[in-house]
């Protein structure tokens, strides 16, 4: 493992904890807005369901960018499974190139929007009045960690180093990846 | 010009599929690529999937996966299931009946079809088989029964129509219930008819008293519905808050009642349901990018009135859609499904009068198909790995299962009024 791979654990790690902590954040905004709701009423946070918008939005798509890193993106792998493992490598090539291309453009084109709100001023309604620059720049910032992500599959590909067998689909989904079937 | 750009942006997904690229990039590249050759501004990109994002069931999803992540290891299913036992292990047939009970109601507190796969097919297929039940029809029977996952509310890829078709959650969640129960309940009458030959003889008739403890016991498991359903359906919470009144139902009920969990594990659970929920969620980033592609080309609208000028009647469109989505069903993945064909059809389905909860409905039963339909029938590789047995054992025990949840799907779709009926009972006619 080199210096490289040992960064990028690191800081999948520090994403992991980060986006688990946000949930669990907003978990316990949202027990409280309940409770407050029925229990304590008139204490007058009407900024509450806007932060827990804006924490889950952050932790949503900050663990975007760990999905790389995990390589448990979902995907058709029955033809892919037939391919040579010399195929299979260029294929990995093409896959990763057009993710960094992907996330590139959106970190860009996310970029432009934050750009516009900064301008506008753009805030939100309650007391708080965030500004939904905050809102917006998850975007750029999650597909910015997903690039750097790609680019380190990239440096890993490029070393020979990347196990691309993916193994039993069941078992692959069942670990890394949505629950959304 | 469109058309040209649709051929070649068809070619470009099959391509990528092909060579194994994941979902959201063979979605979204093409889209990107697609809206440039058409102008769309650079900008654009990011408002449209920013603004598209900015939705409070996109907000509820991590939360019932938290839900579905907790009860998935906890214990809940043994619970739900021993208590179905005391009341219909006595039957012909008792112990699959009172598994296809216990997964409808593990069903109504878990959005995940995969997730009920999991837990009951661990529970489930070697007691069956333990008590002397054919292998194949036990991982038949709880592969199929765990698409109900999907079907009783709460359900992840309704939130995903709710989400992409922009129809009201509450009244999809609603439109799964008769259905979900006709197929519980058919599936029941099978294994009563036929149980004599797959070997479910019946159990020793439970006590009054082991009933009343069992389901006593199961009280805990039995709130979460009420809680996340009643909380909806009786105005008192939004979407949200149910989906995360339910995950703290759950896991109260796992650390504190049934004890299977420690708090230790918490940060785990949370950890897993916001990672799972980011996999969904860059599936839906791309699916957003081709819906703008979709929206701007006027390609629904066109569809729409080709479909208007050929005079084709509701029933004949939901017929080919069954025909397509059965098939679609065999190479992808129910999430896909929706996230590609539904951006397109919606405007069809308005055009034609069709209710979209009905629409909804049907196209969550063709997904429960594509679940158990080889080659990548998820549900099927599930239990095969479950149960260390050759998936091609599981697809002879799915078979009939397969053919019952076909008749559902053709009554359902010919007959609207059984996934209508409960929802314009409680929000009155769809618009």
């Amino acid at each position: 493992m080199t210096q490289l791979d040992r960064f990028f654990n690191g800081f999948d790690r520090l994403i992991g904890w980060v986006t688990a902590g946000l949930l669990a954040v907003a978990y316990a905004l949202s027990v409280f807005g309940v409770i407050e709701r029925y229990v304590i009423s008139g204490s007058g946070t009407d900024w509450l369901y806007e932060v827990v918008i804006f924490v889950v939005f952050w932790a949503i798509l900050l663990s975007v960018a760990r999905i790389e890193h995990r390589r448990a993106h979902i995907r058709m792998d029955s033809l892919w499974r037939r391919l040579s493992h010399k195929n299979k490598v260029r294929a990995e090539y093409v896959s990763l190139l057009l993710g960094l291309a992907f996330s590139l453009f959106l970190v860009w084109s996310g970029w432009l929007v934050v750009q516009d709100s900064i301008m506008w001023d753009e805030r939100t309604d309650s007391s708080l009045r965030l500004p939904f620059w905050v809102y917006y720049s998850a975007l750029s910032v999650s597909l910015s960690v997903h690039a750097a992500f790609v680019f380190h599959r990239l440096s890993i590909l490029a070393r020979g180093e990347m196990e691309l067998e993916t193994g039993d689909l069941a078992v692959t989904i069942q670990r890394t990846g949505d629950l959304s079937d | 010009m469109t058309l040209f750009l649709l051929v070649l942006g068809f070619i470009a997904v099959c391509c990528l599929l092909a060579i194994g690229a994941p979902i959201y990039l063979v979605l979204g590249t093409v889209a990107i690529a697609l809206l440039l050759g058409e102008g769309y501004s650079d900008a654009g990109f990011g408002q449209h999937v920013l603004d598209h994002l900015n939705s409070p069931v996109l907000i509820a999803v991590p939360f019932f996966l938290l839900a579905a992540v907790t009860m998935r290891g906890g214990g809940i299913a043994k619970v739900l299931f021993d208590a179905a036992l005391t009341m219909f292990g006595w039957v012909r047939g008792g112990l699959a009946i009172a598994g296809v009970a216990a997964t409808a109601i593990f069903a109504a507190i878990n959005g995940s079809s995969m997730a009920t796969a999991l837990a009951m097919g661990t529970l489930l297929v070697p007691l069956m088989i333990e008590k002397g039940y054919k292998p194949s029809f036990a991982m038949g029977l709880t592969a199929a029964s765990a698409t109900l996952g999907i079907l009783i509310p709460p359900s992840l890829p309704m939130l995903l129509i709710g989400i992409i078709g922009e129809e009201s959650v509450p009244r999809l969640f609603l439109g799964g219930v008769v259905p979900g129960l006709l197929q519980a309940g058919l599936f029941m009458a099978y294994i009563f008819v036929v149980a004599k030959r797959v070997g479910g003889a019946p159990m020793p008739r439970a006590t009054m008293q082991e009933m009343v403890q069992t389901n006593t016991h199961a009280l805990a498991a039995y709130a979460i519905p009420v809680i996340v359903l009643g909380g909806i359906y009786g105005g008192f919470v939004t979407l949200t808050e149910a989906a995360v009144l339910g995950a703290t139902a759950a896991i109260i009920a796992v650390l504190f009642v049934y004890r299977t969990g420690s708090v230790k594990d918490l940060i785990n659970l949370f950890s897993e349901a916001i990672d799972r929920t980011g996999v969904v969620t860059v599936k839906i980033i791309g699916a957003f990018l081709l819906s703008a592609w979709v929206i701007k080309s006027g390609l629904p609208q066109s569809l729409a009135q080709y479909v208007a000028d050929m005079g084709l009647e509701p029933w004949q469109f939901l017929t080919f859609m069954n025909i397509f989505l059965v098939l679609m069903g065999m190479f992808l993945e129910g999430a896909v499904i929706i996230l590609v064909v539904l951006p397109i059809v919606a405007p069809i389905v308005r055009t034609l009068g069709i209710d979209m909860t009905h629409f909804a409905v049907v196209m969550i039963i063709n997904i429960e198909l594509a679940l158990l339909s080889p080659p990548i029938g998820l549900n099927l590789f599930i239990m095969a790995n479950v149960t260390r047995r050759p998936v091609g054992e599981v697809i002879r025990g799915t078979l009939p299962f397969f053919l019952l949840m076909l008749v559902l799907l053709i009554v359902i779709t010919y007959v609207p009024i059984i996934t209508t009926f409960l929802p314009d009972l409680v929000f009155g006619k769809s618009s």
